[in-house]
């Protein structure tokens, strides 16, 4: 057997040995915790910082929640305070929330609305028995919800109206924001927070690139990579009811009151979780006419029916 | 890849490879094929056979195919006796019927039985001829690794990454059947007389 | 002559396969003393595809069916183990309770594989 063989030889055996060697790798830290608000369940991750962080995340999350919560809450500041009294002297997250809400009314003044509580519960109630709402119910609250306004003086709002406010499709998002701000600020980069799989705010994921791989549940099995941003997911099916072909959802449509849209879900990413929140929504419900406004806005989306993308903005899936 | 796609590729490549190395590429041994050494050959086909039929019948270790290489003496002796033209034949055709005889051909030990015996075939080959004084304890102990090599290869394809745990102790079991094998060739090849029997053509 | 030549190169194979030999020792014991964590949760695949994705920290037992029949996974404080398969040779159910994250019970002749999944980090979601 010539050298160069030997050779050949035992650098294999060396590197079997190194490949034992390799396999005891450390393993990545990572902090983990769930957190409830907002009506949903959060995914909290996080591989950098510590599990403290994690819980200041849980805590801020279940705490904010209570602002916006419809339901009677412990937070005498909150929205169910608003509602009940018709004013309230607001905590700073709802002040922030009425905020946010008037920048994503800008962006799409007809398709959004903080006002439709009453008309989507009578909606909840009627699909729960498997109807659609009537016609008389639906115009009334309708009606209710377009008359009512909100004013804001210094720390105090005050509500004009018999509709209910209900920020929800802004709330995650919001609160996504902040978490941002926070996360930011502790220098963590690594990071997912998944709110319900609605809102989600992703940092890195601590492997070679990156990337986060996010499948869409309404266009199986398409996917698609994401890095540092914001992701905000509007569907109908999974509150979804469908009643003679048509589908029903909790989302509704604030310019005739109707809860089935053209489409069955729009997936959005961009930097800012609170906008994307509530124009995901926003832009579900006006469908095909709000395509040139969502170019203009410099984000990734894409509409889906029937389990197939029918419309992205941009290749980004795949 | 789906569970049918990798039947399908799998045995497609292996019987597809098989066949074109067999004609193409393989120089004949002895190229006479004289009755005699037809029948020789056949004899130790059968031998191959009957020792991989038998050894099939054994529970085997942590995965379907994973047997004692028994049938590899017969293989060895038609590669050192005949050339490797008839040694692979000898090597695929005993794969084939053992799984054919066995129900097992189109499953995924008998596919791992085919890539296995013929990475090792492959192997057992090239080392005896570009190194001729290589011992044959030696090659039949190489030989018996690639085939565990090809075996788990075959494997990782319809289980995934966990299998490839098993390749240690696999290979570690497979260097000592290697070599008693190799031994029981040698002390086979050593009969003189038997040797220059079977080579008789 | 020729006689030292090939002692010489018997030698050289000796001491190549001893290398080897080494090595896949080698690599059994460091790879077997690597620092292992406990198991969060199970992935139990059929045929390539996952089928169940398991809590390891929920009492649950779980089948999987295949061509030549059932193979019943079963997870009990923790830990994870077949307890029943129509494999020819046992060798999955001998395995017994694993919680080892990175460990795997694998029944090659039905195509099952569990493979038990330590805390990762989260490479994808289904939004």
């Amino acid at each position: 057997m010539s050298l160069s063989n030997k050779r050949i030889i035992f650098c294999l055996t060396l590197s079997l040995a190194s490949a034992g060697l390799c396999s005891c790798s450390p393993g990545i830290t990572h902090y983990s915790g769930t957190a409830y608000g907002y009506g949903t369940t959060w995914d909290i991750h996080l591989y950098q910082g510590s599990q403290k962080d994690v819980d200041e995340i849980v805590s801020y999350i279940s705490k904010t929640s209570q602002v916006l919560d419809v339901e009677k809450t412990s937070c005498v500041n909150g929205v169910y305070t608003l509602n009940e009294k018709g004013t309230v002297e607001g905590d700073p997250f709802l002040l922030e929330a009425f905020s946010l809400a008037n920048r994503v009314k800008e962006i799409a003044p007809d398709t959004f609305s903080y006002s439709l509580g009453a008309l989507t519960s009578a909606w909840l109630e009627s699909l729960d028995q498997g109807k659609v709402l009537d016609d008389a119910t639906k115009l009334t609250l309708l009606e209710e919800a377009k008359s009512t306004t909100v004013s804001i003086a210094g720390n105090t709002i005050t509500k004009a109206g018999k509709g209910q406010i209900d920020l929800g499709s802004i709330g995650k998002g919001l609160c996504l924001n902040k978490l941002k701000k926070t996360l930011d600020e502790k220098g963590i980069k690594q990071y997912l927070i998944n709110g319900g799989s609605s809102s989600i705010l992703v940092g890195e994921t601590p492997n070679s690139d990156g990337n986060l791989k996010v499948y869409l549940e309404d266009a199986k099995p398409h996917y698609f990579y994401a890095k540092n941003l914001a992701i905000s997911a509007s569907s109908v099916s999974k509150q979804g009811v469908k009643i003679d072909g048509k589908t029903y959802s909790h989302i509704i449509d604030p310019r005739n009151g109707n809860a089935n849209l053209g489409y069955d879900a729009l997936y959005m990413l961009g930097e800012d979780a609170g906008l994307l929140d509530g124009l995901t929504t926003s832009f579900l419900v006006l469908g095909e006419q709000g395509k040139e406004k969502l170019n203009q806005l410099g984000v990734k989306y894409a509409f889906c029916k029937d389990g197939k993308v029918v419309y992205a903005n941009e290749e980004f899936i795949r | 890849m789906s569970y049918p796609t990798i039947h399908a590729i799998v045995s497609g490549l292996l019987f597809a490879i098989a066949l074109f190395i067999t004609f193409l590429i393989f120089p004949k041994g002895d190229s006479s094929l004289s009755t005699r050494k037809i029948a020789r050959l056949g004899v130790l086909l059968s031998v191959a056979l009957i020792l991989g039929l038998l050894e099939s019948f054994l529970p085997p270790i942590f995965l379907p195919g994973m047997r004692l290489g028994l049938a590899n003496i017969s293989i060895l002796l038609v590669l050192y006796l005949y050339g490797i033209r008839d040694g692979f034949f000898v090597a695929i055709l005993k794969a084939i019927l053992v799984g054919l005889l066995r129900g097992s051909l189109f499953s995924m030990g008998g596919y791992m039985a085919l890539a296995g015996t013929f990475l090792s075939f492959l192997i057992m080959a090239i080392l005896h001829f570009a190194f001729k004084q290589m011992s044959i304890i030696g090659i039949s102990l190489t030989g018996s690794l690639f085939h565990v090599l090809g075996q788990i290869g075959v494997a990782y394809l319809f289980l995934g990454t966990p299998i490839l745990g098993y390749l240690p102790w696999l290979l570690f079991i497979a260097f000592f059947t290697g070599i008693g094998i190799g031994l029981i060739t040698k002390i086979i090849l050593m009969r003189t007389r038997f040797v220059a029997y079977l080579k008789k053509g | 002559m020729k006689n030292s030549s090939a002692k010489r190169t018997h030698i050289i194979e000796f001491v190549v396969f001893l290398l080897i030999l080494v090595g896949i020792v080698v690599y059994l014991i460091v790879a077997g003393s690597g620092k292992k964590e406990s198991g969060v949760s199970a992935e139990v695949t059929y045929k390539g595809q996952v089928v169940y994705s398991l809590n390891l920290n929920e009492d649950q037992t779980q089948k999987v069916i295949t061509q030549e029949g059932e193979v019943v996974i079963n997870v009990k404080g923790g830990k994870i183990a077949v307890t029943s398969s129509p494999c020819p040779n046992q060798y999955c159910v001998g395995q017994g309770y694993k919680s080892k994250a990175g460990d795997s019970i694998i029944c090659a002749h039905e195509g099952v594989v569990v493979l038990i999944k330590g805390d990762e980090a989260v490479e994808e979601i289904h939004i």
